[in-house]
């Protein structure tokens, strides 16, 4: 058998005193980079506004800037040898610790770099040049730079936790671009707006304010491509990256596409219902609703394609999402519209504005309830393939779960209100007007409740085999290289947890992914060294852990 | 087997036209109802109705009509901003010989998605002169004078 023992990549880390060891040398790690940098960008910072500060009291500051920089600079740097050292590293190196603590790093040095940088152009643009405050970026952009060449280096890198850090960093970019482009679009429509409803504006000049929210759509989107593209977080199949996947196309973009239809139906149905509220007051969110939703419904559209060239698995994962944002809002809507229709229960002294109340969760009913129809399609719901699909027993669990915490919420509310009634001696309107979010939030919940409960036991009495039984625990597979199709086609064909060990020695004719995927089938064993050898030959070896 | 394949079907159906039912009702109801009944203005709920509803209508010389003589005597005038979507609903009125405390549930909604509001309970009390009942302190929302949220 080919070992792969003498490759460090695969030697597992040392436990115990060890782990301990680990822990504190990368906290000292961490906490001394990050008072060297902040010294070092205060030191920086004086030297660049050195002619432009004419009364300077500040010696305390520049004491502490000082004792940063050169005492934890030093220790930095002596701490950074001795984890860096090839014994060290060698040890270290499949420990997860050294991962997690690239990843916080690197995340902390982006975000504080990105910020700095980014806000320091946008005022740049306001206020013209002023090098104050440019310091920090350049040198955090440094510490995150060092931090990107140890994750990359090809023999002390982290072997686990792989496309962690550029999948954070995309979402980062992706985050500040579409944020960007949203305020950007949001000025320029609510500018029309205002030109339109002729109103008295005082503020900066638009170009100024757009450019500002540019300066971010941008530099966003640079810092989102080149980790999408150019290191290939797009392509990734490693756990975290799916997720993150799944995340932004099935719940967060296409939330912020719903929120803003949403508004932006209850704007118009408002208008056409005549006005209840001043002109320019209800117009205020229009910008933002109608931004929102063309950028959601980009950024949804481009990460859907990406998806359907998925596996089954993120394919069912994303549109379980999706349905389940949908649903949100749906039922947030009619607990809404409940809410509002309680209220004419009761005799107020003053009315408010019960009208816009019902109109939001109309709207919110409305657009939820259609993006639901279509991304649930209650109609084929019980079909065997969709019956079949993995995940949905989760989705439904997570169902009950939420309806579950929610009655709960509004349970306690509403009994609070109860009492309090009671004990208040007041009319029963009070406790109506009183409970009314709690009551609409409740019988939404229920009726959600309800339907899935149906769903669930239909599920129960059909044939279907819903989940795939798992006899397999974890399986190790010994190959050539890392067939990411294999890799893949084993643990959709077993649902365990594989880790691929690479020979040192390439073999040749290794067995293709249905021989190996035959091999395993009717296995059961808590632990599976599968070899894929020479000729086409499969060895399956059930362990005992 | 049939029974059961129709199943989610019938309840989708029943759960969907619940939720038509709820829609229609609430939009005819919500549309067709006028405004608050008008209060008789002797009573402390009606001084109540008259004096905030003059605060949100920004018509202060009504509201000042309302306020009790002892609190005018030393008003500092209260900073005036627009209360917008602010909806007030008598909880309970307890009189008490010359003085009369009404409990109120008090709702501010925002002119956007109805989650974004908040409610609150919280008294008014007034005081019996020359027959006519007049505020002393209100909710901080609606105070006339700076200083009658601190007294009575």
């Amino acid at each position: 058998m080919t070992s792969t023992t003498s490759s460090p990549a695969a030697t597992p880390a040392v436990g115990g005193v060890q782990t301990v060891r680990r822990f504190i040398t990368y906290a000292l790690l961490a906490a001394t980079v990050i008072i060297a940098a902040s010294g070092l960008s205060g030191l920086l910072d004086r030297l660049f506004t050195l002619n432009r500060i004419e009364v300077s009291y500040d010696n305390y500051g520049l004491a502490t800037s000082l004792a940063s920089a050169l005492v934890a600079g030093p220790l930095a740097a002596l701490l950074w040898w001795l984890i860096w050292r090839d014994g060290t590293m060698a040890r270290d190196r499949a420990s997860i610790l050294w991962p997690v603590y690239l990843v916080i790093m690197s995340t902390v040095a982006l975000l504080v770099f990105t910020i700095a940088l980014l806000s320091w152009l946008a005022d740049a643009i306001r206020y013209g040049w002023n090098p104050a405050g440019l310091a920090i970026g350049i040198i955090w952009a440094l510490v995150w730079g060092w931090h990107f060449w140890m994750w990359q280096h090809p023999a002390k890198g982290p072997t686990r936790l792989q496309g962690a850090a550029p999948a954070l960093a995309s979402l980062i970019g992706l985050t500040y671009g579409a944020g960007g482009l949203v305020s950007a679009l949001a000025q320029l429509i609510d500018a029309a707006a205002d030109a339109g409803s002729r109103s008295v504006v005082v503020s900066d000049p638009l170009w100024q304010i757009v450019a500002q929210s540019l300066v971010w759509a941008i530099g966003g989107a640079l810092l989102w491509r080149w980790h999408w593209v150019r290191l290939g977080v797009r392509n990734h199949t490693f756990g975290f990256s799916t997720v993150l996947l799944v995340f932004i196309t099935g719940i967060g973009s296409l939330a912020v596409f719903a929120f803003g239809l949403i508004i932006l139906l209850s704007i118009l149905l408002e208008l056409a219902t005549g006005l209840q509220q001043p002109i320019a007051s209800l117009l205020d969110p229009l910008g933002t609703a109608i931004a929102g939703a063309a950028v959601g419904a980009l950024v949804f559209t481009y990460h859907s394609r990406i998806v359907a060239e998925r596996s089954t698995g993120v394919r069912a994962a994303t549109s379980l999402s999706t349905a389940g944002v949908s649903l949100a809002f749906a039922a947030s809507g009619f607990g809404v519209t409940i809410n509002a229709l309680l209220a004419t229960s009761s005799d107020p002294l003053l009315a408010g504005n019960i009208r816009s109340l019902l109109l939001a969760g109309l709207s919110a009913l409305v657009v939820g309830g259609v993006l639901w129809w279509l991304t649930w399609r209650p109609r084929e719901a019980s079909l065997p393939e969709r019956v079949a699909t993995p995940g949905r027993r989760v989705f439904l669990v997570i169902i009950f779960g939420l309806s579950a915490l929610v009655a709960l919420i509004t349970l306690l509310v509403i009994g609070f209100q109860l009492f309090a009634f009671l004990l208040d001696g007041g009319s029963g309107e009070s406790f109506i007007e009183r409970s009314r979010q709690a009551l609409g939030l409740l019988t939404a919940t229920a009726l959600v409740a309800t339907y899935h409960f149906m769903i669930w036991r239909k599920d129960r009495a059909s044939d279907v085999d819903i989940e795939p039984a798992h006899r397999i625990g974890r399986v190790t597979l010994v190959s050539s290289g890392t067939n990411t199709e294999l890799l893949e086609a084993v643990r959709a064909a077993t649902g365990a947890r594989v880790t691929v060990l690479q020979r040192a020695e390439p073999v040749t004719r290794e067995p293709d992914v249905a021989a190996v995927v035959a091999a395993l089938d009717g296995v059961e064993a808590a632990h599976v060294l599968v070899v894929a050898g020479a000729k086409g030959k499969v060895a399956v070896i059930p362990l005992v852990s | 087997m049939t029974q059961d394949a129709a199943r989610p079907d019938r309840t989708l159906a029943v759960i969907l036209s619940v939720i038509a039912a709820m829609v229609v009702i609430a939009i005819v109801v919500v549309f067709t109802r006028g405004g608050p009944t008008d209060i008789d203005p002797s009573t402390p709920e009606g001084v109540v109705q008259s004096y905030s509803r003059a605060m949100v209508a920004s018509d202060f010389e009504t509201a000042r009509s309302f306020v009790s003589a002892g609190v005018l005597d030393e008003c500092e005038e209260a900073d005036r901003s627009p209360l917008q979507g602010l909806r007030m609903t008598v909880i309970s009125t307890t009189i008490d010989g010359t003085s009369a405390v009404v409990k109120v549930s008090l709702e501010q909604g925002s002119g956007s998605f109805g989650g974004s509001s908040y409610s609150y309970d919280d008294l008014f009390t007034l005081v019996e002169e020359g027959g006519d009942w007049k505020v002393s302190t209100t909710p901080w929302e609606l105070t006339y004078c700076y200083d009658q949220g601190f007294r009575g």
